[in-house]
């Protein structure tokens, strides 16, 4: 049978129906010329596919590598860990750091207004930003018809190539984008939401450097976000003006917690608090987030009151708690601890108390003495689900251990009430700094039990980042040569829709010395490197014209101090970990004579 | 039989595009496609030792992703079409007769002719290839129709394969 080029065609160029497969496989079965034909084809197709990946990767790595080392004759990029080294190719480092810790100022500022926005405003006045309730009308938003051929333009047009006046206050560029911009947030798409996002944080940090009259007084980053939830949650309107952020608790708030769709997702990490933790956890929305039967350490100052810590906890870092304003009002509105489960498991509730980590210097920590830990009883996996908002696959491994990751105390003190002591309040911070580093890289591949925790619990991030929920995921045995790459994939579905997430990890022997390289593909907002030396290093890569090839990336290098190194645990190699809610990257320890790296390739 | 992870790595990194294509042209879903190949991948590792090193890798890996690809298949009911297990067969088995090891060759010779081409075909093939686009995309950018983008995507396969052919030829 002479083959079919025609067939071939509507085959390789992806518009063949079912009716031309079939033909055409019945054909294959009994025409070994055509198979051979076809094969010929199917290589060519393969050949192509690879050639213009490939062109593609080695654009972003090229453009990445241009900024790790700026120094034209430098392509290896990692130098070995030293403070010294690690800051040397980086002499503005200053500056980047500075537009970085700025950056994440306004994201959790920016959390804060959407949080806020959920909730009616109040009627105070003075210098500030009313920020409305609810959102646009579906359907008004120009971006909501923006498609994506457009996208770039509109992302350029809006976002990009906006500059705001430089006499421009802070107030009023708050105002203006929450006047102007903020209404549409919830009706963009992702590309659009990101491009929002750049522009804020580019916006917040020019004033911040031009006015110098933007700060707070201690852990800013971690401490907004903490804000962002909690102003939320209490019912705040949200007030920034030059100088502070001012939470004034709504007086006559008639929204009922079912109105509240908080959206925390974007803040998460950083250090973060439980809120925006949880949120990450359980998808972009979280309705509901209560702090009863929660033991609140506030830096120094224990308080098993969780509405006295929350106040305590604003008035120590800058945040004017106003007059009048009592505790009380934020207890009315928080009734029990509920969380909103994605899809299936929206109606479950949490009515344990838990632990979330939290930096140990950004002073909050919250601990349920409670729950100690998660273990692998149908409870246990019901919490990973819940926590994590993971569907754990009827397939799971019976071995499937889900270790303390987020919960420090290996005993929980039999009175919930009562205030840890010194000892335990050690223990506590020690095992806290253990666990951080498992739930912040997470990973800890000392074991397989461990290492399937870890990456299903990364995946279940990704699947939470996405909304989605995490249906299935594949490992790879530790003794498996990392170079067969692809070492965890996910499957993903998201309320009936057909949307699937690959998560592919390809960890690359190391060369010597060995280049950090990271991509991020379309799927995923940015992608975060951690590299754990004397200096914890970060690189922070959001969407901005570098390449076109890539539609453009902009990287952000710099130390971040306030972030604590995060102790990665004894054997640990190279870890994923999300940072800001985006994928990432951890370097192994320097003690471990090795650097490994991960090429992340998000695809949707 | 060999146990040596090297050994593993040799032979897989020498047949993974072979591997790849193999599994792509049968699997046309692009995570699927990837699914399929990390569980081959996972099991050409996980059952190496039983591997024959007298036998082609290729062979083997092949017959290991057709499984796959069954499998995958049969528990993948909302597939609206599969192959029958006869073409998978039958394409697995032209694979292997043409496993002459000649892709890199064909690589380098794809990527000249690839340089030849026209700036707006050089853009098709990379918005299909490079950024996966749906022919609707594509079509969309390049201002113009679907079918149109269909009929020019398959002249442009069909002139690449003529000039890696005549590529080759001329080289031998």
């Amino acid at each position: 049978m002479k083959p079919n080029s025609t067939q071939f065609d509507a085959y390789f160029s992806g518009h063949a129906n079912a009716e031309d497969e079939q033909a055409l496989a019945t054909q294959l079965a009994s025409d070994p010329a055509l198979a051979d034909q076809f094969v010929a084809e199917a290589k060519l197709d393969a050949l192509l596919g690879e050639i213009y990946r490939a062109q593609r990767t080695e654009a972003f790595q090229g453009s990445l590598l241009s900024v790790l080392q700026p120094e034209p004759t430098a392509l290896t990029v990692v130098p070995p860990v030293t403070t010294s080294v690690v800051r040397g190719p980086f002499p503005y480092w200053r500056q980047v750091a500075a537009v970085l810790v700025g950056g994440l100022l306004l994201w959790g500022i920016v959390g804060v207004w959407h949080g806020a926005s959920q909730v009616a405003g109040t009627k105070r006045q003075g210098p500030r930003v009313q920020v409305q309730s609810g959102v646009a009308s579906s359907g008004g938003s120009p971006a909501v018809q923006t498609e994506d051929r457009d996208l770039e333009a509109w992302l350029r047009e809006y976002y990009v190539d906006a500059q705001p006046a430089k006499e421009q206050t802070l107030a009023a560029w708050v105002a203006q984008l929450v006047e102007h911009e903020f209404p549409l947030h919830n009706h963009l798409n992702k590309h659009q939401r990101l491009g929002w996002e750049i522009r804020a944080k580019d916006l917040l940090v020019r004033q911040a450097l031009e006015q110098k009259s933007l700060h707070l007084s201690c852990g800013a980053a971690s401490l907004l976000t903490q804000v962002q939830g909690i102003a939320a949650l209490a019912g705040c309107e949200v007030v920034v003006e030059t100088d502070k952020i001012v939470l004034t608790p709504m007086r006559e708030s008639s929204s009922g917690l079912e109105t509240r769709n908080i959206t925390l997702a974007e803040s998460f990490g950083n250090g973060s608090g439980p809120v925006n933790v949880v949120a990450a956890a359980q998808g972009v929305a979280m309705d509901h987030f209560l702090w009863t039967d929660l033991d609140l350490v506030v830096g120094e100052t224990r308080a098993a009151n969780p509405d006295e810590a929350i106040k305590l906890k604003l008035m120590s870092c800058g945040i004017d708690w106003p007059e009048g304003a009592s505790v009380a009002e934020l207890t009315e509105v928080l009734p029990q601890v509920t969380f909103s489960i994605p899809s299936k498991y929206e109606e479950a509730q949490l009515t344990e108390g838990f632990i979330v980590p939290e930096v140990p210097d950004a002073g909050l920590v919250v601990a349920s003495p409670r729950q100690a830990k998660v273990t692998n009883t149908p409870k246990g996996l019901r919490q990973l689900e819940i926590l994590a908002g993971l569907r754990v696959p009827a397939a799971i491994p019976s071995n499937f251990q889900v270790l303390d990751f987020a919960f420090p105390l290996a005993e929980a003190p039999k009175d919930p009430e009562r205030v840890l002591n010194a000892a335990e309040l050690a223990e506590l911070e020690a095992r806290w700094q253990k666990t951080a580093a498992v739930y912040h890289a997470g990973i800890q591949p000392t074991t397989p039990e461990a290492s399937q925790l870890s990456s299903g619990l990364a995946l279940a991030w990704a699947a939470a980042a996405e909304n989605a929920t995490l249906t299935n995921w594949t490992e790879v045995p530790a003794s498996m040569p990392a170079s067969t790459k692809s070492l965890a994939r996910l499957s993903l579905q998201r309320s009936g829709e057909s949307l699937r997430i690959a998560g592919e990890i390809n960890l690359l022997p190391p060369p010597e010395p060995a280049p950090i390289v990271a991509y991020s593909d379309d799927g995923l907002d940015g992608l975060a490197l951690d590299y754990q030396g004397a200096t914890t290093h970060r690189l922070d890569l959001t969407r901005k014209s570098i390449a076109p090839q890539t539609r453009g990336w902009k990287f952000q290098l710099g130390t971040l101090p306030e972030v604590a190194p995060v102790d990665v645990l004894p054997g640990v190699d190279v870890a994923l970990s999300l940072y800001e809610g985006q994928a990432g990257v951890v370097i192994g320890p320097q003690e471990s004579g090795r650097v490994h790296y991960y090429l992340l390739k998000w695809v949707k | 039989m060999s146990e040596h992870p090297t050994d593993f790595l040799k032979l897989f990194l020498a047949q993974e595009r072979d591997l790849r294509a193999f599994i792509g042209s049968l699997v046309r879903d692009g995570q699927a496609r990837e699914d399929i190949f990390q569980e081959t991948a996972l099991t050409l590792w996980q059952s190496f030792e039983a591997f024959d090193a007298a036998r082609s890798f290729g062979a083997w890996a092949r017959g290991v992703a057709s499984n796959k690809i069954k499998q995958s298949w049969r528990a993948e009911a909302r597939r609206p079409v599969s192959l029958p297990p006869e073409a998978v067969d039958a394409v697995r088995e032209a694979f292997d007769r043409s496993d002459n090891g000649d892709t890199a060759v064909r690589e380098a010779a794809l990527r000249l002719c690839l340089e030849k081409l026209p700036e707006r075909a050089q853009k098709a093939l990379a918005l299909k290839y490079e950024e996966g686009q749906s022919a609707g995309v594509i079509a969309s950018r390049l201002g113009t129709t679907v079918d149109a983008v269909h009929q020019l995507l398959s002249r442009l396969r069909t002139a690449l394969a003529d000039c890696v052919r005549r590529r080759l030829t001329s080289e031998i």
